[in-house]
């Protein structure tokens, strides 16, 4: 072998090393170590030349080298910091950071360099066993949303189901019907309630699904002051609202009532008894851009200056918890980001002994026309389908309140009947018998879960074709993705809103006439 | 002609032999559930736990895409994954090429040297998990070629970084950890087993392993180091590819 010497390398603190480059066959072979790399490995002065650079490596970093070092010295001419691990005279592992690079062109030497990486590896095993338990930490909460998401609104079908079916029945006695809207009024607020907390820690991580559209913002705050009118009430506090009429913003719908509902019960909580709230809605100029500020005053005891700074921190409730005010602190800090997410900004302005304003301010936008109303109100005669219609619905569904409920709305669409299995494998049998021209299918039921029927479904080759809907309770968007991936056709999540799951039926019936 | 990717990387390790395959053969290249740029929310680890699940990736591809009669190039553990699916589905498949192939990593004594100890490969997973970090900017140059721009090489390094750790792992036990010796006297099909000279992943005697064991297989060293061939001797691997299926080539 060719005598090698690399004199300047000698007083290096790191490892230095030189064997033959990819220019020539068999193993990489050492032609020059420095003194450090001797002295560090405990191995003589001049030992290793001739060795193979493999041997001086544990079999687990000759793979490294061998399929992974060697062909990217080979392509790019250089390679950086690779963790290995090298081998003392006395077979002590000590991991090292390798950097390499190659003479080009002829590949005749690789020139390598290699720093002792005891305390980088360390921290490095430290990090990836504290990332492990991050991750299993949030996947057991991601799993416990799904299952807490899918527990609350399972009921919540059967009460908002079985109330819009009451409301929409000519039948049912006027005196009844105030109830039935507040039935259906609060099971709406209560469901939007469930999903905003199971929402808190998306909003925290940053993550909040929105659909921005333009919102007619009167209409939203005659909403939410309708929501509270309750509490206002039984506090004897007058709610108004003044400014402009017919202003829109660029926001989500119901991210912005949630926002809205938030500062207005906010107001009236920390109200005096018979005080006043005031939402004032007018347009801004920033900038040349026109904005829609809405200001929510109160006539309540006002912050003291030093305490506005922490208003916006979860669960900080400036000693409101002594009190008899209901709240968890959190509200503040979701509608600030919330209101960020919409490209909105949210501001405090409080004078003690007066009251406070919390304001917001989004982008303005013309709303757009209302949508025309889908009928889904009908006659009685209309609702009674002929039992020799055609096109069956099938519906695969263990809950005996949901295969009720789902009868009703199929009634009520008035194209086709529904008929019920009310176990998988019943269901893969009437689905292969009555070729049905909708599958409706739950995903969690317990002999089999609705994956695992898709697939037996999709295998039969008679009943290709046949649009498969999952209805479920779980909501998140990470389920509703993994159920598209899936190779459902749609995906219907509970509660059913009636005009949506007619919009669902439409899309996969044909017309009867 | 379909290629599949090795653990640890995805269908970009191909580039080097496309140009010229392409001028002979319909390329048919795809990321495993879990590698590239595939949809990690399909990732399923009972499925991918075992070769029979990236096999089934194969045969989903082939019936997606209504192909028949197709040439499989597999570097590695998916030599392996060729092979399942062609006995599962023979149908579909023509011909199988293996680069750099191994049915089992392990040393089963008295009679397999796979080359590892179950200690050696538990320590190689440790390490490739180690330098994970340091994956990106590992893999991405290489992929990309030398004289790709530096923006493109960031955004491939950044979609390494986003490689799910998990599916990773799922993917490398089951490539290390596993022996599929006695599916090789099942082959049906005829089949190249593509061998390095020295590769420490898997030996020359590995590689004639496989041959004795297949029916009808043909075996070719090439005259190079290294368990990457198609990347380090693109121009000797696709000589032979091209020789084994000349009755093919358009």
């Amino acid at each position: 072998m060719q005598e090698f010497a690399a004199p300047g390398t000698e007083k290096f603190p790191c490892g230095c090393l030189v064997t033959t480059g990819m220019g020539t066959a068999g193993d990489r072979l050492i032609v020059f170590a420095n003194r450090y790399f001797y002295d560090r490995l405990g191995f003589t002065g001049g030992s290793l030349v001739g060795q193979p650079l493999a041997s001086v490596l544990t079999p687990a970093s000759r793979i490294i080298l061998d399929s992974f070092m060697l062909p990217m010295i080979k392509h790019e001419g250089k390679v950086e910091e690779i963790l290995l691990e090298v081998l003392s005279s006395d077979g002590e592992r000590v991991p090292v950071v390798v950097n390499a690079t190659t003479d080009s062109p002829g590949e005749e030497y690789i020139y390598w360099s290699l720093f002792r990486a005891v305390q980088r590896d360390r921290l490095y095993k430290e990090l990836n066993q504290t990332r492990d338990m991050a991750e299993q930490a949030n996947r057991a909460k991601s799993r416990f949303l799904s299952n807490m998401s899918h527990e609350l609104r399972t009921p919540m079908n059967a009460i908002l189901g079985f109330s819009q079916i009451l409301k929409a029945d000519p039948a049912l006695p006027g005196s009844h019907a105030g109830s039935v809207e507040e039935i259906i009024g609060a099971g709406q607020h209560l469901l939007d309630l469930i999903n905003e907390v199971l929402d808190l820690a998306r909003v925290e991580a940053g993550q909040i699904d929105l659909s921005l559209e333009p919102v007619p913002v009167t209409t939203a705050v005659k909403d939410v002051l309708r929501l509270v009118r309750p509490l206002a009430d039984k506090r004897r506090i007058q709610c108004r609202l003044t400014g402009t009429a017919k202003l829109g913003v660029l926001a989500d719908r119901t991210r912005l009532k949630q926002v809205l509902l938030n500062l207005v019960s906010n107001a009236i909580k920390y109200n005096r008894e018979g005080g006043e709230v005031t939402v004032d809605v007018r347009r801004i100029q920033e900038n040349g851009n026109a904005r829609v500020r809405l200001s929510v005053t109160d006539t309540g005891p006002g912050i003291d200056p030093e305490d506005l700074a922490g208003l916006a921190t979860p669960f900080n409730r400036l000693q409101r918890e002594e009190a008899s005010v209901e709240g968890t602190g959190i509200g503040l800090t979701i509608t600030r980001q919330i209101v960020k997410a919409m490209d909105g900004t949210l501001g405090i302005s409080s004078e003690v002994g007066a009251g406070s304003t919390f304001w917001i301010e989004l982008p303005e936008c013309q709303p757009k026309a209302p949508e025309p109303e889908i009928p889904v109100e009908k006659t009685a005669a209309e609702v009674t389908v002929p039992e020799q219609w055609s096109d069956i619905v099938l519906y695969i569904e263990d809950n005996p309140v949901n295969l009720k409920l789902v009868e009703q709305f199929v009634r009520r669409h008035g194209k086709a009947r529904m008929v019920p299995a009310d176990s998988p494998e019943k269901g893969i049998e009437l689905a292969t018998n009555l070729k049905p021209a909708v599958i409706l299918l739950d995903l969690s039921m317990p002999s089999m879960d609705g994956f695992q029927v898709l697939a037996i479904l999709k295998a039969k080759p008679e009943l290709a074709g046949i649009p498969i809907i999952a209805m479920t309770a779980h909501a998140l968007p990470e389920d509703i993705h993994r159920g598209k991936a899936a190779g459902f056709d749609d995906y219907l999540t509970k509660p059913l809103k009636l005009k949506h799951f007619f919009q669902v039926l439409d899309r996969y019936l044909a017309d009867p006439s | 002609m379909m290629l599949a990717h090795g653990f640890g990387c995805d269908q970009t390790m191909w580039r080097y032999l496309i140009p010229r395959l392409r001028e002979h053969y319909t390329l048919v290249l795809f990321d495993y559930v879990g590698s590239g740029g595939s949809d990690i929310a399909a990732f399923d680890a009972d499925r991918y736990g075992s070769l029979e699940g990236y096999a089934k990736d194969v045969t989903e591809i082939c019936e997606a895409l209504e192909l028949k009669d197709v040439i499989f190039v597999g570097h590695s553990v998916s030599s392996m994954i060729g092979l399942i699916a062609s006995q599962s589905h023979p149908e579909l498949f023509d011909r199988l090429v293996m680069v750099c192939p191994s049915p089992c990593f392990l040393n089963i004594p008295p009679d397999y040297l796979g080359g590892f100890e179950r200690e050696d490969l538990q320590e190689l997973l440790d390490l490739m998990e180690r330098n994970y970090l340091g994956w990106a900017s590992f893999m991405a140059p290489l992929v990309m070629g030398r004289e790709a721009p530096k923006e493109l090489v960031d955004d491939l390094a950044n979609s390494f970084c986003s490689t799910d750790l998990n599916a990773a792992r799922v993917f490398a036990r089951a490539t290390f950890l596993s022996d599929y010796r006695h599916i090789l006297p099942d082959a049906r099909h005829p089949t190249l087993i593509l061998q390095s000279e020295t590769d420490a992943l898997a030996e020359q005697r590995i590689g004639r392993f496989v041959h004795e064991r297949m029916p009808g297989s043909t075996f070719a060293l090439i005259k190079g180091e290294g368990h990457c061939l198609h990347m380090t001797h693109p121009d000797q691997v696709t000589d032979v590819i091209q020789h084994f299926c000349a009755d093919r080539s358009e």
